[in-house]
């Protein structure tokens, strides 16, 4: 075995990754909404549960099962690594893909919270319907620097691709259309976010006025918050393949996990904060 | 100012519409140059189609109670609260009473007067 200090740090930085993202992140969501459930139960609230109530329970207990296997593989691999003695950069390669690993029931859930948008707006809208008449701003929903974070994240991306790759166009040619398509796409939500920042459709027909202007607060922060955080990322990364940011794969693969950790934890406390003021009393079966 | 539609009103969404901005600004509620929000907003907010918003809002501009100006937006016309008083449904209401009671003292019935005028509207 190595115990050398980078060697200790990847450890302790997979450790933690295995906890903050198989855990602490699944069990907090899971308390969170098995106090919804106790606060508005769904033969009182059916509107709240629109997919059937079994269709989750096995949703839920398919995905545990694939975050245990994940859990399980990625541990005894990580810990055949240590105990063979293989260097930092050996342990940071694995750690980076038990992190792709450890995305894969994220994206489900994500796919699934989609099934449950699309099963949200389907349901029938109440005859009486009201509305501020009032324009919104994209600052009553993001505050200024963020905004200019926003939009100045895929602008330096964009010029950083379009430069190096006149530099190095062999090197540079797959990831530098790459950032040029996602980067150009989240300008251009920007751009349509700035001109019409309250036309997003409503998440559900019955959600309260404020929980609306939550939800949409939420999904144009993370637009802003996203496309910062991914300018910054592509501009390192094209500085890395281009060969100007002298960085070992020991620190990306910290850096890397570190971030992914504190995004999740953080995007964790909105959502669960959301969904904790959140007022369901609309939803309620004899509401209208 | 909050505006609230009803869909088993048997008035149609866009007069409904059309009834609540200029009540809002004949009470002053929306004052002269206040913004109006975009119709993709209104729509979304209200559930409709943004069509219905828009004829709405076409119809309030050609009546002076709001100004469109392109890409700026909506607002309430300067003179709005004057021009809200001028209700040409009313006025197109009793022109049509008065042709209608000419009518029938010329002996048309009803049915004939409702032909009559449907043949006129398709012009």
């Amino acid at each position: 075995m190595n115990f050398s200090a980078p060697t200790v740090l990847v450890t302790t930085v997979f450790a933690a990754q295995i906890l903050v993202l198989s855990v602490l992140v699944p069990y907090q969501f899971h308390k969170a909404y098995s106090r919804l459930k106790e606060r508005y139960p769904p033969s009182a609230y059916p509107r709240l549960y629109p997919v059937a109530p079994g269709k989750g329970q096995r949703f839920n207990a398919i995905l545990l099962v694939v975050r245990l296997l994940i859990v399980t593989a990625s541990t005894a691999i990580f810990a055949v690594d240590l105990v063979e003695g293989h260097g930092p950069v050996a342990l940071a390669r694995t750690m980076i893909c038990v992190t792709l690993a450890q995305a894969v029931p994220a994206l489900v859930w994500l796919i699934w919270q989609q099934r449950m948008a699309r099963a949200f707006r389907a349901m029938p809208a109440p005859p009486v319907r009201s509305a501020e008449l009032r324009p919104s701003r994209l600052t009553d929903f993001v505050p200024l620097p963020v905004i200019a974070a926003g939009i100045a994240g895929p602008v330096v991306s964009l010029v950083s691709a379009i430069a190096l790759y006149r530099t190095d166009p062999d090197q540079l040619r797959v990831i530098a259309l790459y950032v040029l398509v996602v980067s150009g796409w989240l300008v251009l939500r920007m751009l349509m976010a700035l001109r019409a920042p309250g036309s997003m459709p409503r998440p559900d027909p019955y959600m309260t006025d404020a929980d609306v202007f939550r939800a949409r607060r939420q999904r144009l922060r993370v637009l802003f918050v996203v496309s910062a955080v991914m300018g910054v990322a592509f501009t390192l990364i094209l500085l890395f393949q281009a060969g100007r940011l002298p960085v070992d794969i020991v620190a990306i693969s910290i850096g890397c996990s570190i971030l992914y950790q504190l995004v999740l934890l953080g995007t964790t406390r909105v959502v669960l904060r959301r969904l904790a003021v959140r007022d369901a009393s609309v939803y309620r079966a004899e509401a209208t | 100012m909050r505006i609230s539609i009803d869909l088993n009103d048997p008035l149609p969404v866009f007069a409904q519409l059309i009834s609540q901005i200029r009540a809002g600004v004949q009470c002053g509620e929306l004052k002269p140059g206040a913004a109006l929000p975009p119709i993709r907003q209104l729509a979304a907010d209200l559930q409709i189609n943004p069509n219905t918003v828009a004829k709405a809002y076409s119809l309030l501009e050609r009546d002076g109670v709001i100004d469109v100006r392109g890409r700026r937006g909506c607002f309430v016309h300067r003179d709005g609260r004057k021009h809200s008083k001028v209700d040409l449904a009313s006025k197109a209401t009793s022109a049509l009473s008065q042709s209608i009671a000419g009518l029938r003292a010329l002996g048309l019935t009803d049915s004939e007067i409702r032909i009559a005028f449907t043949h006129v509207m398709r012009g």
